[in-house]
């Protein structure tokens, strides 16, 4: 390979030590390869990569490493359908009761006492009467 | 604790991976996130295809990380894998774009290729103009040749020919050409801008 074909090498930093000294040599005199130098120089300077964006990282690692599973998707609604079951099941299947109220029940016997207590004591007269 | 000991290679971080380290897996994109973006994007000039063809890579890698062997060549690997994304993405388009193709000048010999003159056509432009210079220039090159001049700035040349194929000397003719080439652009650009 002649001198002037190192030139992309060079600028590559790819030539062995040997090969490097002897194209510098070799650039000292020949203005094709100082022109070329630096002419990659500022185009790599050009050559500025854009940055990959970070949402497509982020998109990238959601369905890979950061992947949820199936089920995780529908946490919420498996939460709230496991809550409706729950719900369903104690209505369906444990006994009603009536809610106890104390006040009412005073209030009934404060009521109705008199006559149970004296149709009570009626009749225990009639059976001593009778016996 | 030394540090140089906790970064390890690419081929290492495969392993780690294929033995279920997950952190591995995004130190490799993170590695390689903007050069393989880059590559991808200067091939098919759109950004929404890139970001798809960027993610079906490593996703490749994500499923297939098993099939690589660790010998020292994992960024080939990856770029190789990158290239015939695009390659398949262009074939299913109908698009008739090839980066086998030959450069219309074929494969010249390399003396040809060098500056013809010594005409400093980028050293007066300021760091924006001369970003916009080289990025125009570099959408009129063919995609090969465009494939060299990116490849370029992220592999030694012997990379660049495992990676693409073709045989050392020719991938230094195609870059040769390739930076000729934009060369001839920005000149031409710079004179037109004059006569205006």
């Amino acid at each position: 390979m002649k001198p002037c074909e190192q030139v992309l090498l060079y600028a590559q930093g790819e030539l062995n030590p040997a090969e490097k000294t002897a194209f510098e040599g070799h650039l000292k005199t020949c203005a094709a390869c100082q022109a070329e130098l630096k002419f990659l120089a500022k185009l790599d300077e050009g050559l500025t990569p854009p940055a990959a964006p970070q949402r497509v990282i982020d998109k990238l690692l959601a369905r890979t490493t950061r992947k949820k599973p199936f089920w995780a998707r529908f946490k919420w609604e498996l939460a709230g359908l496991t809550a409706a079951a729950c719900a369903a099941f104690v209505w369906t299947f444990l006994p009603s009761q009536e809610p106890f109220n104390a006040h009412e029940l005073v209030a009934y016997m404060n009521a109705s006492s008199d006559d149970e207590y004296s149709s009570f004591a009626q009749e225990l007269n009639d059976m001593e009467d009778y016996f | 604790m030394d540090i140089q000991k906790d970064i390890q290679n690419d081929d290492e971080l495969v392993v780690s991976f294929c033995k279920g380290n997950n952190q591995a897996f995004e130190e490799l994109v993170l590695r390689y996130k903007n050069s393989l973006y880059q590559y991808i994007l200067s091939l098919v000039k759109n950004e929404s295809i890139a970001e798809d063809l960027f993610q079906d890579v490593f996703i490749s890698l994500f499923k297939h990380a098993g099939t690589y062997k660790p010998e020292g060549k994992f960024k080939a690997w990856l770029f190789l894998t990158a290239r015939n994304k695009v390659l398949n993405y262009w074939r299913d388009s109908k698009n008739a774009t090839s980066l086998d193709q030959t450069d219309e000048d074929g494969n010249a010999y390399l003396q040809e290729t060098l500056a013809d003159d010594s005409r400093p056509v980028l050293e007066e432009l300021s760091w924006q103009e001369l970003q916009e210079t080289v990025r125009q220039a570099l959408e009129k090159l063919s995609p090969r040749q465009r494939e060299m001049m990116y490849l370029r700035q992220f592999m030694s040349f012997q990379e660049i020919a495992d990676t693409v194929g073709r045989p050392l000397g020719t991938v230094l003719a195609d870059c040769h050409r390739a930076v000729k080439k934009i060369r001839q652009l920005i000149a031409q650009d710079t004179a037109q801008e004059e006569i205006v």
